[in-house]
Parts: structure tokens; sequence; C-alpha cells
């Protein structure tokens, strides 16, 4: 297994050297078009979030690993935000009128559909987020 | 955010002139778009044919721009999706409120 690390200040300005970090490693991962905007997505809004809300707009690290996997690209991203699980976050009511719904919820709604697994651990005074992007994505994903 | 704007009529159409609409460039868009609200401008034709890559802030800028529009009693309509853009709003079902039209010429039929 390849494993590579990137360490950046969080923040907007950033976002371009993370996103074509975690680009590169799906391509060497061998993940197809379709699977590299899932990355390219996701990463983004997992970042966004921890720019924003994690740090508040405030400057903190970030940290990102990948992995390539027999199966396909492990994406891990650190911060030493307040604890924060976005899988306990509440589902988005997709059905919900224009007006009652809530945009805000649409970048995890994202981290949580387009990843093909998605898992959260609080270690030490880290939020550890941990992305699987499958080569062959599942069936119906 | 890079864009031109033409007007027609009491229509304005939007080019966007990036390849992406994320963190970085949707709250200038927004305010781009308030601008010309306060103008009295509330008939707008966004043609995204340049974009590739549309996040959940810039899917919210457009939502954002649509409710203004449509309090307003005028209309957000949407042209040029890239098929990966246009995923993005099956995915979140965003299909059913915009108009969405293949060219700005349909868009502008339309109205």
């Amino acid at each position: 297994m390849s494993r590579l690390s990137l360490q950046l200040a969080a923040g907007l300005d950033n976002l371009d050297t993370l996103v074509l970090f975690v680009l590169e490693h799906a391509l060497r991962a061998g993940l197809d078009n379709k699977q590299s905007h899932r990355v390219e997505l996701v990463m983004e809004e997992a970042a966004v979030n921890v720019i924003q809300h994690a740090y508040g707009g405030e400057s903190g690290p970030l940290d990102v690993c990948c992995t390539l996997t027999p199966q396909g690209l492990q994406i891990s991203l650190a911060d030493q935000g307040p604890p924060f699980n976005p899988l306990d976050a509440p589902a988005v009511d997709l059905s919900a009128d224009l007006t009652s719904r809530k945009i805000g919820g649409l970048g995890i709604h994202f981290m949580r559909n387009m990843a093909d697994e998605l898992d959260y651990r609080r270690e030490g005074e880290q939020n550890l987020l941990i992305l699987h992007f499958l080569r062959h994505a599942l069936e119906g994903s | 955010m890079q864009l031109k704007t033409e007007e027609i009529g009491d229509i304005v159409l939007i080019q966007i002139e990036e390849e992406r609409m994320d963190a970085h460039n949707s709250g200038t868009f927004k305010e781009q778009m308030l601008a010309l609200f306060d103008e009295g401008k509330c008939k707008l034709i966004i043609d995204l044919s340049p974009v590739r890559f549309v996040d959940s802030s810039g899917l919210g800028a457009l939502v954002s721009g649509f409710k203004n529009a449509s309090a307003r009693e005028g209309s957000l309509k949407l042209c040029g999706l890239q098929p990966q853009v246009r995923s993005m709003f099956e995915l979140t079902r965003l299909h059913r409120v915009f108009e969405i039209f293949a060219s700005a010429e349909e868009a502008q039929e339309s109205f």
C-alpha cells in the first residue's frame, strides 16, 4: 500500500492544493472519472466544513492522508476543531418545499452519499474523518 | 465571480465564466445577483456552460437567487448544464425546482 500525506493550513485559498492532491491519488488508484468527481466533491465539502465550522474561519491545521488500497483509495482528513461527527447530523429532507429546505446540510448529504464508506472517530484532540472510494463503485451508489 | 451579463429587454442573461462554482466564489456570485435584484432586474437566465464543478455552496447561491427572483415575481432559469453539473441537480432534486433549458435562446423564449 502506498501512503502520502499533506499538511496545510485550513483556508479557502488552500482548497485547490487539497483538491489537486486527492485527484492525483484518485488517478493513481485507478478511479474512473465519475469516482474522481465524487472524490473532488466530497473532499471539497469536508474541507470547507472544517474551514467554516470546525475552525470558524480562524486558521488551523488540516492533515490529509491518501492511501492506495487494493480496492481503491482511502483518504483521511484530520482537524483540531471541537468534536464534530458528520454522521450524527440530521438527514436533509430533499422532498421539502424549497422555502423550508436547509441548503446548508447539502454538503454533509454529498459526503454521506458519494463516498463508498465514511467513518468518523475522535482521536485525542483531533476529528478524524476516513473516507473510502472503491475502484468499482457499488452498484446503485 | 467572473461573469458576463447581457440585457435582452427586461431579461438579464448571465454567462458564468468559471469552471467551478464553489465555496471560493459562490458568496460573490450571490452578491452579484443581489445587485441586479436591487436594480429591479428579476428575470434572470444563468448560462452554466463552462461550469464543470458545482458544490453545495454553488447550489446554495443559485437557490438563493431563485428565491429572491420568485419573491419579486420574477424568475431565475438555467441553461447549458454539463452532465456532471446536471447530476448534482438531480441528486438534490433541484431539477424539479429550476426550469432548465439546453440553450440561452430556449430559456429566453420561455419568458
